[in-house]
C-alpha cells in the first residue's frame, strides 16, 4: 500500500530500454482506481503498463506507453465531452473566426481539459454523492494494482477506497454515507 | 445524517457537479420552486469559470441526485443541451410570477410580522421549500415554516395567527419545529 503522494513526483523509467521518462505529474482515476498516470510532459501511461506502484520508481513497459497525442484518442470512445474534443480537432482550417467562435473554441477546449483530467487528488475538494462538503482530501492510499484502498479528508476522517466514485477536475466524490 | 438547511442565497453560485466524472457544469443562478407547497421545479443555471454567463439549459429538478453543503449533484446532465428538452413545469414555473421575496408576510388576523427576505430549502435527494425567512415586522427576524393550508400571491403571505409564535431566529430551531410540524401532519 503506498500514499499517491508518494507516487507523485516518482522518476518514471520505462523497462524496454531503461529510459528515464520524466517524473510522475499526476494521475488519473476510473471509479476507485487509477487508470492512468501522468508524466512529464503530458504523458499517460496506462495502468496496465505499470509493473507496481509499491516503489519509489514507477516502472513501465515501454511498448504500452503512449505519446502525447494518443491518450486523449485513446479514451475518446464515445462521451458527449469527448466528441466535442473531435469537433474542435476537426474543424476546417482557415474558416471565418468571429470573438463569439473564438470563445466556444475556448470553452471547447477547456471542457476537454476538464474531461481529460489528470493531476495531484492531494488536497482535491471533497464531496460525497449527496452534495455535501467533507474538506479536502488529505490522504489517498492504493495497493500494488492501484485500486485505492482508503483515503483521509483534512479533519482526519477516513473513508474506505470502494466508497469513491470519480475524481474529477473540481471534486473527488465519494459514496454518501449516513454516518458522515 | 439529516440533510442540512440553507438559505436560498446561499445556493446562488452553487456548483453543480457530474457524479460521473466530477466535473462542475454549471452554478445556480435561481432557484425555482412552488411557494404554496415548497416543491422545487428546479434551477436556472449560469456557466462556471472563465466564459461565465447565462445558460439556456434549465436544470429540472428530476435530473437533479441530491442537493448538498457543497454542490447540486447530477448525473449526465449536459448543459449545453437545447432549453427545450427541460420539463415544461420548469419553464413554467420560471415565467410564472412566483416571486416570494419581499411579499409581506400577514397573519390571519392583519397582523403583519414582517416580510420575506430569503427562503430556506431542505437539502437531499428530495430538496424543498420549508421555511421562509423574514425580517422588518414588530416581531424581528426570524424564520417561518411553510405548511400547506397558507394563501400566497404575488404580494402576500397569509399564515395562521399561531405562526406569530413559531417565528424562530436560528436555523436549529426552525429543524426542530419543522420535524414537529411534520410529525402533526402524519399523525
Amino acid at each position: 500500500m503506498i500514499n499517491v503522494a508518494n507516487i507523485l513526483g516518482q522518476r518514471a523509467i520505462s523497462l524496454g530500454d531503461a529510459e528515464s521518462t520524466g517524473k510522475v505529474t499526476g494521475i488519473r482515476f476510473e471509479g476507485n482506481r487509477i487508470a492512468f498516470v501522468e508524466i512529464t510532459g503530458g504523458r499517460l501511461i496506462p495502468v496496465a503498463a505499470v509493473k507496481t506502484f509499491e516503489g519509489d520508481t514507477l516502472t513501465y513497459e515501454q511498448s504500452t506507453s503512449p505519446t502525447p497525442a494518443e491518450p486523449a484518442r485513446a479514451q475518446r470512445d464515445a462521451t458527449p465531452e469527448e466528441a466535442q474534443i473531435e469537433d474542435a480537432d476537426t474543424e476546417a482550417p482557415g474558416e471565418p473566426s468571429s470573438d463569439d467562435a473564438s470563445g466556444d473554441e475556448a470553452e471547447k477546449a477547456e471542457k476537454a481539459e476538464k474531461a481529460l483530467w489528470a493531476g495531484d487528488p492531494i488536497g482535491h475538494r471533497l464531496l460525497s454523492s449527496a452534495g455535501d462538503a467533507l474538506g479536502k482530501l488529505a490522504e489517498m492510499h492504493v495497493g500494488p494494482d492501484g485500486v485505492v484502498v482508503d483515503m483521509a479528508d483534512d479533519d482526519g476522517h477516513t473513508y474506505a477506497g470502494d466508497r469513491l466514485i470519480t475524481v474529477g477536475s473540481y471534486a473527488a466524490i465519494v459514496e454518501a454515507d449516513t454516518s458522515d | 445524517m439529516k440533510n442540512a438547511l440553507m438559505r436560498g442565497a446561499d445556493l446562488i453560485g452553487h456548483p453543480v457537479v457530474d457524479l460521473r466524472n466530477g466535473e462542475d457544469v454549471a452554478e445556480v443562478r435561481d432557484v425555482i420552486f412552488d411557494p404554496t407547497d415548497g416543491r422545487l421545479s428546479g434551477f436556472t443555471l449560469n456557466k462556471r469559470g472563465r466564459w461565465a454567463g447565462r445558460l439556456d439549459a434549465v436544470l429540472a429538478i428530476t435530473g437533479v441526485s441530491s442537493v448538498g453543503s457543497g454542490a447540486v449533484m447530477v448525473d449526465g446532465f449536459d448543459p449545453s443541451a437545447e432549453p427545450a428538452e427541460g420539463p415544461n413545469d420548469v419553464e413554467d414555473a420560471e415565467t410564472a410570477d412566483r416571486e416570494v421575496v419581499d411579499d409581506l408576510v400577514v397573519t390571519e388576523s392583519g397582523r403583519t410580522l414582517g416580510t420575506v427576505i430569503d427562503v430556506v430549502i431542505v437539502g437531499g435527494v428530495s430538496p424543498r421549500v420549508v421555511a421562509f425567512e423574514i425580517d422588518g415586522g414588530e416581531v424581528g427576524g426570524g424564520f417561518i415554516p411553510l405548511t400547506n393550508n397558507r394563501g400566497v400571491s404575488g404580494s402576500a403571505l397569509v399564515v395562521p395567527d399561531e405562526y406569530e409564535g413559531r417565528l424562530r431566529n436560528d436555523l436549529t430551531g426552525l429543524a426542530d419545529q419543522i420535524d414537529e410540524l411534520g410529525e402533526k401532519e402524519n399523525s
